[in-house]
């Protein structure tokens, strides 16, 4: 029986509606638009729009990966390049690559992936960082739940990871979008504003 | 990202957790029980 074949990469975790494509991903009318339904936790991939719904996803791009294109999902050869990749990134991982692969000195390119494993960092994730009603590490083991039940996998937190202080929670949040009036009261605080 | 130049490329089977069950034994309906007289 042929070994699985284990890569590596990371994610942001989003916390949004369902978008429907008016058009293909690499077309230039390419769009996107909301669904209608709540709002799901789910990862995403750092470098494009594509929404990780379950353990197993597809390459969303057609034709599949092939040595002259750039097609396909993305991993790298060691958990260390992709913890390093983004230190920003909210989550990084083990997947299994299957279908048509391409091969390259660190990397693939796959057809499908199956998400084995994650590594959550606190520092993140899109949380509200009110003490109350729900605390941080609750909201943690919360996030940590909800996603081993989508991907059928271990979920793991990594507080080593969560050595930031609280500048850099808040530019995090920032880049992500995620600014919360509470999130500018609890800096202030702690600039003594 | 950058992976660097291409090595290969080849077909990889599915994971072993992977598994579409076998439609010739699940069967499309339940299996009704006999009713006891």
């Amino acid at each position: 029986m042929r070994p699985d074949l284990i890569g590596y990469r990371c994610w942001y975790i989003t916390f949004q509606r369902d978008k429907r494509k008016l058009s293909d991903y690499g077309q230039p009318d390419y769009t996107v638009i909301p669904e209608e339904g709540p709002p799901k936790l789910r990862l995403k991939s750092l470098s494009s729009d594509m929404l990780w719904d379950g353990p197993i996803v597809h390459a969303d791009v057609k034709p599949s990966c092939r040595p002259r294109n750039s097609n396909g999902l993305y991993a790298l050869k060691t958990i260390e390049n992709a913890k390093d990749y983004d230190r920003g990134a909210s989550a990084y991982g083990e997947v299994a690559m299957f279908g048509h692969i391409v091969e390259h000195d660190i990397g693939w390119r796959a057809e499908h992936m199956l998400v084995k494993r994650i590594w959550l960092r606190p520092f993140g994730l899109p949380l509200s960082y009110v003490a109350e009603p729900i605390g941080f590490q609750e909201q943690i083991a919360v996030v940590a739940k909800l996603l081993e039940a989508r991907y059928q996998c271990d979920v793991i937190i990594d507080s080593v990871s969560d050595g930031r202080t609280g500048l850099d929670l808040f530019l995090m949040k920032a880049k992500m979008g995620q600014i919360t009036v509470a999130d500018l009261e609890k800096l202030l605080k702690e600039f003594g504003v | 990202m950058k992976l660097g130049e291409v090595v290969r490329e080849f077909e990889q089977p599915a994971p072993n957790q992977i598994e579409i069950p076998d439609e010739k034994v699940v069967p499309s309906k339940p299996i009704e029980e006999p009713v006891p007289a």
